[in-house]
């Protein structure tokens, strides 16, 4: 009976690791830049930058089960004042380097665009291909220790590609965009070599 | 990959020295062109292919294949994005695309039939072969600290299994034959890649011209 026991605890061990261990990132790197990510257009839901010389990526989730994902960034429209409306992509970065401590010096990153009070989803279509001149668009950062207060700056971005799918039957819809951006705070945090690639279920997206 | 090479000769030496060990033997070289059946884009190389065969005797039809392939010049294209407003924030960069390939295969040959002038048409067939193909890829005139290649193709080295055929035509001569091959081969029988590359596992088609020797034991 003892043996059949330890036998099965045995047997369970194995099991539950290799669930936690199965899949892994994605994150395919760039012979070219150190510690980023190849730039692409294929849902892989991976965002690599400089800050201050420093890889940064996207972080991961490792659920108990289910596999490994890049966690997503949230898009929404904010109300900055009475006249304008800003487009927010967001998402929580860490440096992407396994040997570097849990002090990580930054929470997170948004890009901010401006945008009319009436932008919509063909409005956010209509950005595809699109490099919007430099100092049009802003950056902001947070910092781990205080996420609700950033520091913003100024950005250059392209939307290389945007895209609407529908996905299987025809009753999921996604937004699929990649591109390119870089930005600084101040003289402080020079932000280089950015890209991106996302996959996010359109019910995900607030306009 | 090494050991895996090293198990089916072994196999092999160890089968025909079994089977018969006064036979008459042949080995044969060849070389010629070659065609990737699986991309759309050209992947054409130069191989060259040494056949052993243990035995004439029909009845005791094996061989032992090595193959290798070198790459001739084969060009794609790759688009590069810039944020740089000072430069234009698209450009269509030509790629160029290395391709080499080797095989080792073991396997037997179907005598087909036998001319008046004693030339021979066989099929030789390599139900399991190990290849090993590496690709690699420069882009041209690339600026790299301005631009990023969208999408881009990397260098990559991947083995797996594989199945070759090969129709061949011996011309017969008194001490050597000349050969004319056809050979084909299946893409490596493993999964998709993590990463999307242009380019999926080569399946070539060589055609090939060369001698076979014959000698005895």
């Amino acid at each position: 009976m003892k043996r059949k026991l330890k036998n099965l605890s045995m047997l369970f061990c194995c099991l539950s690791l290799t669930i936690m261990s199965c899949g892994k990132r994605n994150y395919f790197p760039d012979p070219d830049d150190r510690g980023l990510s190849r730039l692409t257009s294929r849902g892989y839901n991976i965002i690599t930058m400089y800050i201050n010389n420093v890889p940064y990526i996207n972080l991961y989730r490792r659920p108990l089960f289910g596999g490994i994902s890049n966690t997503l960034p949230t898009i929404t429209t904010k109300i900055t004042n009475n006249d304008s409306v800003t487009l927010q992509i967001s998402w929580q970065i860490e440096i992407n380097d396994t040997s570097v401590s849990y002090n990580q010096p930054y929470h997170s990153i948004s890009l901010l665009i401006p945008v009319s009070k009436s932008f919509r989803a063909h409005d956010f279509l209509s950005m595809n291909g699109q490099r919007f001149s430099p100092g049009t668009n802003g950056i902001a950062i947070n910092y781990p220790d205080n996420y609700l207060d950033s520091l913003a700056g100024k950005s250059n971005l392209y939307f290389i590609d945007i895209k609407y799918n529908t996905l299987g039957d025809g009753s999921k819809h996604s937004y699929s965009f990649s591109g390119l951006f870089d930005g600084n705070i101040g003289d402080s945090i020079l932000i280089t070599k950015g890209r991106f690639d996302f996959e996010i279920d359109a019910d995900k997206i607030n306009f | 990959m090494k050991i895996k090479i090293f198990q089916i000769l072994t196999c092999f030496l160890f089968f025909t020295r079994a089977i018969n060990s006064n036979a008459q033997s042949s080995f044969s070289l060849s070389t010629g062109v070659s065609t990737d059946l699986n991309n759309t884009q050209s992947l054409n190389q130069m191989p060259v292919s040494l056949i052993w065969k243990p035995f004439k005797d029909k009845k005791k039809p094996l061989f032992l294949e090595l193959d290798y392939a070198f790459p001739l010049g084969s060009k794609s294209s790759g688009e590069a994005y810039t944020l740089n407003p000072a430069l234009p924030q698209k450009v269509i960069l030509t790629e160029k695309i290395s391709p080499y390939l080797f095989t080792v295969s073991a396997g037997f040959s179907i005598h087909l039939f036998t001319t008046k002038k004693n030339n021979i048409f066989y099929l030789n067939v390599a139900p399991v072969a190990v290849c090993y193909q590496t690709i690699n890829v420069s882009y041209k005139n690339y600026d790299k600290a301005n631009y990023e290649v969208m999408n881009p193709d990397v260098n990559s080295k991947e083995g797996g299994l594989v199945m070759s055929m090969a129709p061949v035509y011996y011309f017969h001569k008194e001490k050597q034959d000349m050969m004319l091959m056809l050979h084909l081969q299946t893409p490596l029988l493993k999964g998709k890649r993590d990463y999307l590359l242009s380019y999926k596992y080569m399946a070539p088609m060589q055609l090939t011209f060369g001698y076979n020797f014959y000698y005895h034991k």
